[in-house]
This record gives structure tokens, sequence and C-alpha cells, in this order.
């Protein structure tokens, strides 16, 4: 492990105030990501996922907002609270200006990639417009120079006959062809970081295939780090280093990746990998999770997964577990936010399990993960800051749209 | 044919496990392009003027024959636009068959028409991926499950409600739910009323449109598991569709994957996923992510994208990207030349490279060394064509000319002369693994 981290985040929170209530999308997570490798946040709808990596950019709306913890990039500080005279909170002196977010992190240093590239693409303008004008800006190149750059650019991510391709506009491009027109376009400014939220996830399985291989071959030329946002597995287990396992706003294990699936830490982790059905052998019974997310408007008392957990016992119920260090693999702390495991030391092997179907809360009456908020937010594009072409961009997102609920 | 103190699967079915309920023949669906291709619409051709020229057809299912017996699951897997839906819609007659006999219980839907077909539907449900859209809002549960029951004129109001009750009890939700509006069931419930829904009128046969793709992996898992207890409890027959290879393994016994319309290869399920004979299953399995960090994926198996369902390529479908497209016979080419050969094909049909000089052409493609022959003369002349474009400096049009005449040239003389242009390919193989017919529609099977 390189000693710095590239970008480190500690105990950050971002809520959401809503009629209802107040929603703990992201609940106190903290991770790292070092120069050249590709970090796993993945999780189910609604663990909160998106907006963590929204956040990291500040890009997160009303009614939504970081309300603790602290995200440092390069030892700069993109978010940071400090105690005011009175004890209230308020923010640290050291952090980036929005101007200085805008002009110097989004879109340079730290790019982002969506899931649906046709939120970042703007349907009037030609492709390859957009992209020499993002370039242009970004770069400060001629026009001329910044043309060639972008048809550069199309032809290095894989679009076939990019002089061509660079005059027509986003709708005649397939799916998979605008991702990879999001990819040249993160890549403009050869950021140090891409966070890419679920940028396969539409895709069809040879394309995905497509932009996995893409992402490789990019990631060896340039050592772009990522931060990849996903709820698939399968994806996690081909590309990234590092995962972070979320659930319900918290990050409830943390390894690197061949520890993850050979040597889980967390009860959700595993049922999550037996409740899923395999491309490469025949399961004859999924064991599926019981019930589902509760709403992290209301979440449960101590450990959040108790009420599905089938390790639980009467301790869970009162102990809220951190995520803490469990083992070392690889240089890289193990961690995992589950009290059977020593460190924790609060009396699991004492307390009595819980009955199943106790607390377990049975399907009946169980509400949709997906109602949890219903108001919408405004988020910019990060990776599109800066490119006028792109400004009218701005898109609604819920803070609870990641996540498994948009295949084709 | 029915009180309402009946047991649950009331209507006993005529067939037997294992036999033949449903065979399809040749079934066909074009869309005119215009037409609002996947909106489903199906305009009435013939209510215009004969336009026969510059009216596209497209060509979403083509010539599409199988058959599903009793009791099964056939899993039906493709990327999209594969006309997976299409066939499934086309089956239960909401759409309209351009050709082709769907025969059901040995009746032939594709003729059937007005209150026949009506009342064959009570043996035929589907059930479509998106939960939330295809339940009506305004409308109870309750009433939701009983309506199909009250179009078939089943029971009166006291047994429907009985049994909607009975249902929602099998599918796995709480009876006291029968009040309650759709919106407050998470995604999961919703599919399991669909379930319900579609399972009141106790139909043989469902059709099941990606049921479980817009659900997060735990919740498929518990909504497949119900399924599988259903088909068991009931005899349900499903097609089930779905882009998802590892659901379809999970769930099928049988496999049929689709491209471009057409069925490239079908069989058990274990011989499909373990001895896969079309080159385009191999590339699917190939291309998905396996969960397992210590399998190092092939992935991005394939070039290219699904040409146009418009103007679909003659003979095999998938020659245009497929990985094995065969050898014209008319060349005496190795192995390796015609590798070479074909990759540079479709190196300069994509575009994929800058202009460069006839050398860095032959080293770049072919190692070096051009083929010999007849062949090697028809590369040796697109190489020229392709260099002398590098030349122009001055107007965009001219510089493509000479590029776009390479691409005809090699198309012309190798990809169109492959026995993979030629013939519709469609074989019938001895399965290595289980008893069943492996239908494999590759010419490598010649
Ligand atoms: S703390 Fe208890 S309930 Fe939570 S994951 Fe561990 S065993 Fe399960
Ligand atoms: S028939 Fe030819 S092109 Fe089609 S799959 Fe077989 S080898 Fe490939």
């Amino acid at each position: 492990m390189s000693s710095e981290p590239l970008l480190r985040v500690e105990n950050l929170k971002t809520q959401f105030f809503t009629e209802t209530g107040t929603v703990r999308a992201v609940d106190g997570i903290s991770f790292e990501v070092y120069e050249g490798e590709i970090v796993g946040l993945v999780g189910e709808s609604g663990a909160g996922k998106s907006v963590a990596s929204m956040s990291l950019l500040r890009l997160v709306e009303s009614p939504g907002e970081i309300v603790g913890g602290t995200i440092e990039y390069k030892g700069e500080t993109i978010f940071d609270l400090e105690e005011g005279p009175d004890g209230e909170l308020r923010e640290h002196p050291d952090m980036l200006s929005e101007s200085e977010m805008r002009e110097r992190i989004r879109g340079r240093e730290i790019a982002v990639i969506f899931q649906d590239p046709m939120e970042s693409l703007n349907p009037v303008f030609t492709v390859g417009g957009q992209l020499r004008e993002f370039i242009e800006i970004n770069r400060e190149l001629p026009k001329d120079e910044a043309k060639a750059e972008a048809v550069r650019m199309l032809r290095e991510v894989g679009i076939p006959d990019p002089e061509d391709r660079y005059e027509e506009y986003p709708h005649q491009f397939s799916g998979g062809m605008r991702q990879r027109v999001l990819i040249a376009m993160a890549l403009a400014c050869e950021p140090n970081l891409i966070i890419a939220d679920e940028p396969t996830t539409a895709l069809d399985v040879t394309v995905e295939g497509q932009i996995l291989d893409l992402v490789d071959d990019l990631q060896d030329r340039y050592d772009t780090s990522f931060i990849w946002v996903t709820h698939d597995m399968g994806v996690v287990a081909e590309i990234c280093d590092r995962v972070n396992v979320m659930y319900l706003g918290e990050v409830v294990e943390q390894a690197p990746v061949d520890e993850l699936f050979y040597d889980t830490k967390h009860p959700y982790t595993s049922a999550l990998l037996d409740s899923m059905p395999r491309p490469d052998r025949t399961v004859d019974e999924l064991e599926p999770i019981e019930g589902v997310m509760p709403e992290a408007i209301n979440p449960p008392s101590g450990c959040r997964f108790h009420p599905r957990c089938p390790d639980a016992r009467e301790v869970c119920t009162r102990v809220h577990p951190e995520n803490l260090e469990v083992d070392q693999a690889e240089g890289y702390p193990h961690r995992a936010a589950c009290v059977k495991h020593d460190v924790f030391d609060v009396g699991y092997d004492e307390s009595v399990p819980l009955e199943k179907g106790d607390e377990a809360e049975t399907r009946v009456g169980e509400t949709g993960s997906d109602e949890n908020v219903d108001s919408t937010v405004e988020e910019g594009q990060a990776s599109t800051d800066g490119g006028k072409a792109n400004e009218a961009n701005q898109t609604n997102r819920s803070p609870n749209r990641d996540g498994g609920e948009s295949r084709p | 044919m029915s009180t309402p103190d009946e047991p649950i699967g009331f209507g006993e079915s005529d067939i037997a496990h294992g036999e033949t309920l449903l065979e399809v023949d040749g079934l066909t669906k074009y869309f005119s392009s215009d037409s609002g291709l996947f909106a489903g619409i199906n305009l009435e051709t013939d209510q215009f003027p004969p336009v026969s020229f510059g009216v596209d057809q497209v060509e979403a299912v083509d010539d599409v024959s199988f058959e599903i017996k009793m009791g099964e699951t056939l899993g039906l897997v493709g990327e999209s636009g594969c006309g997976k839906s299409t066939l499934g819609r086309t089956l239960l007659r909401l759409l309209d068959p351009t050709d082709g006999t769907i025969s059901f219980k040995g009746d032939d839907l594709a003729e059937m028409s007005g209150e026949e077909l009506r009342q064959k539907r009570s043996e035929i449900q589907m059930i479509f991926q998106d939960p939330q859209s295809s339940l009506d809002p305004r409308m109870k549960v309750g009433q939701i499950i009983e309506e199909p029951m009250r179009a078939h004129d089943m029971f009166d109001d006291e047994g429907r409600e009985a049994r909607a009750k009975e249902l929602l009890e099998k599918v796995g939700l709480d009876p006291r739910h029968y009040n309650r509006h759709p919106h407050a069931f998470s995604g999961g419930q919703r599919q399991r009323i669909n379930l319900a829904r579609a399972l009141s009128v106790d139909p043989d046969f469902v059709v099941c449109d990606e049921p479980v793709s817009a659900l997060d992996v735990s919740i498929q898992a518990q909504v497949m598991n119900t399924m599988e207890e259903l088909q068991e409890e009931f005899g349900l027959t499903y097609l089930f569709i779905a882009h998802d290879l590892s659901v379809i393994r999970h769930i099928s016994d049988r496999v049929a994957v689709m491209y471009l319309g057409h069925i490239v290869e079908l069989a058990e399920k274990e011989e499909l996923f373990e001895n896969p004979q079309h080159p385009y299953t191999r590339a699917l399995l190939e291309s998905i992510p396996v969960p397992d960090p210590r399998e190092t994926g092939v992935r991005g198996v394939l070039e290219g994208e699904v040409p146009s369902p418009q103007n679909p390529p003659s003979g095999c479908r998938f020659r245009t990207r497929c990985p094995r497209l065969i050898k014209p016979e008319e060349y005496d080419l190795t192995d390796e030349q015609w590798k070479h050969t074909r990759a540079f094909m479709r190196a300069v049909k994509r575009r994929t490279f800058e202009p460069m000089t006839a050398p860095e052409i032959r080293r770049e493609f072919f190692g070096g060394d051009t083929p010999r022959g007849e062949a090697g003369e028809i590369v040796e002349e697109a190489i020229d064509l392709i260099e002398g474009d590098g030349e122009y400096q001055g107007d965009e049009d001219d510089e493509r000319e000479g590029w776009k005449r390479a691409t005809d040239l090699l198309l012309e003389s190798f990809a169109e002369r492959s026995i993979c242009a030629q013939e519709q390919p469609a074989y019938e193989l001895e399965s290595e693994l289980g008893t069943g017919t492996h239908f494999a529609a590759c010419h490598l099977h010649r």
C-alpha cells in the first residue's frame, strides 16, 4: 500500500431533509482510494452508494446536505467542518470554495461517468462538437487542435470511424457507444480519479464486456484511479481491487476483492453472494435474504442488518457496530461491521440468538426501499462542468436511484 | 366449469406433464418501420395503397420454431433488440404474427380471433418486467387480482374474493392486504401481486417477460423461488424471457438463445451452458462478469454492434460479428491467412485505424506477409485503395472514396462469398449432456 491515499473519506454523512423526516442516506462512511486502484462501492438499491459518490464532489443538492465528516483529495480539503465559537458546526476554512471545486476539481481532477450517458450528453449538439468544446475549455487548446484531440479520443475509446461519427448526434449512437463517448469525455482532462456510477448497468452483457475491457486498458495506460459504484458482484469481481459493501447508508465490509469473496466477514456480504444465481454453475437452491432493506428514514436499532441477519443475536439489537478492522490482507485492512468478531468484545457468544421470523420482518408489510425519499434532487454533472454545451444538462436524480433498477 | 370452493388449481389440464403444450412453427413478426417499432403498434398495411417501395420492414422475429413441454420452463435469452419480447407478445397474440403457426394444445392461436381468442387467453397469461407500471394504481390489490377472473366470468363476487385471498397467500403475501393499493408495496411484492393476478384464471402457460430484472438480487431470489414453488404446485409451464444469463441458468429446464430475430441455439440447460455450440452463445457466456475474482473472464469478445433488423445480414445473421466466420470455398487460404484477412476486412469496414501506408498495413494486419493467389490480389487492391486515401489532403468527401471502395471490395469478395452469408444455418446435433436434441444455427456443424 502506498503511503498517502489519493482520496480519504472519513465518517461522511449525507442526509435528506424531507417532509416525512430526515433520511440518513449516507451515515458515517469511511474509505480511502489509493493511486491507480479501482475501489468498488457496492450495494443494493437504497444502500446509499450513489449519494455517497456524489457527496465526494459536493454535488448533493437540496433537500440533501452533507452534514458531517471529512473528504480529502491529494491533501486538499473537499469537505470538513469545525466547531464555531458557540459550539455550532461550520465549514472549515481550509475547505475548497465552490469555484475552486468547479474550476480545478470537477472534471479535471475527479471526473464522473453516469449510468445513462444521455443525461450527460446534450441531444441538440453533435457528439464531436461537445467533446471538442469540452477539451477546448478544459485543456485550453485552440479549436482545431481540440478537434483533432477529440477525434483521437473517440478512436482511443473504440468508436469506429471517428471522423464521420464526430458529426453525429447522441441519439445516433447506441448505448454502448454513448458510454464510450462519456469515457472519452471523462478521460479528456486526464483526471486522477474517475467516479463511475453504474456505468455498465444499462448495457447488454457483450457491450458491458467491451466497456470493462476498455476501462482495464485505459487504466493501464493512464493509471487513473476509479471508484466503481455498482450493484453487480460480477462486475466487482472482474475489475475492483478493493471493495466497500454498503448497507442502509453504512459501509459494512471493506476488503481487497479476493478477501471479500473468499474470506467474507460480514453476514450481509455472505447473504448477498448466496442469493445470487451464477452464470458459471447451476445453483439448485437460491438462499434469498429474508425481507427487504428497511428505510433509511427509520433504521433498525443496533446493527442495521439484524432484522434480516441469519446470525443475529440479542446483542445485535442493542449494539451498533462500527466498521472495524478484523483482519489484514495484502497489506490492507479487512474491516467488518459485525459484532461476531472478537475485536468488538460485546458478548456476542453469550448472547441469545434471535428467533428467525421473530425480528425478521417477513415479506408482509414491507415497503419499498425505493420509496424512502419521494423528493428528487438536482445535481450538476461533474464530468461536464465547464462545457457550455452541457450546461442544460442538469438532471433530476433521486438519492435512491442507485442500483439494479434499470436493466434494459 | 367451476365452483368457488373447488381447489385452487381447478381446471384439470388435459395434457400430461412432459407432452408438448405449445408448438411454434415458422413464426414471423415484421413491423413496418414507420409504425413505431417497439411501441407494438401494428399498422394494417393493407389499408394503405400498397407502398412496396420505400417502406422498410423490420424483421423483429423471423422464422422461429420451437416447442414447449407441459410443466417445463423454457428460458429465452438474448440482448436488447433481439426480438425476445416481441416473440413473447406474439405468442400471446398481443401482436399479430406476420406468418407461422402457434399451436397451443392443438389449436392454432395464430388463426384465432375475437371471442375464441379471448376465451383462450385464460389459459395463457403474461407477467411483465415492470411491476409498477403494470398495476393500476387506482385499483386495490383485490380488484387487480380479480380482474382477469371477472373478464372470464369465473365465480361470483364472493368466490373471486376467496380465490384472490387464497392466491395472495400462495404468492407469499398477506391475505389481509386485499384492500390495499399497489403503491404500498415494494417492487418484489408488486411482482407477487402480478403473479397472483396471472394465476387467478388458472392458466397452464405463463409468459414471463423479464419478471425479476427490475429487482435487487436478494429480492430476485425470493421471487424466483416463489415462481418455482408455484410451478410445482400448479403444474405451470413457463416461457421465461430474460437478458440475464445467470437468472436463465437458474430457472430454466431448456434454453433458447436469440440473436437478431432468430433462435441461434436451443438445448437443455446444462448442455447449453457447458457445451455451447454457437459462436454467439459462446461469446455471451464469455462476456458475463463472473462473481469470482479468481476467474479472470475473457469478456469483450465480440466486436462491433448488432446490425439493424431493418436490413439484417443474409444467411447467418451473426456473420458480421462472428469470430468464426467461415472462409469462402474458392480461395486457397490457410487458417492463419483467413484470420488475418477477416480481421483486416472488419477493421476496414469499421474504420478502426487511421490511414497508413501499404507496408504499414501489411505489417499491422498480416504480419508483413499478405496471402498469395486470388485472395492476395484482392487484399493488395484494397490496401492500395486505402493507401491512396491517405494521400488526399483536400476535400473530405474525396478522402473517403478509396476507403469505401476498399470496404465494398473486401465485403463482396470475402464476407458475402462465405457459406455463412449464403445459406441460413440450422443443424440438429446430439447433446453431450442430457438426452434432448441440441439445435445450433451455425454452419460450423455442416
Ligand atoms: S452484528 Fe449481529 S446482526 Fe449485525 S451482521 Fe453481525 S451478527 Fe448479524
Ligand atoms: S454460420 Fe458462420 S457466421 Fe454464423 S455463427 Fe456459424 S460460423 Fe459464425
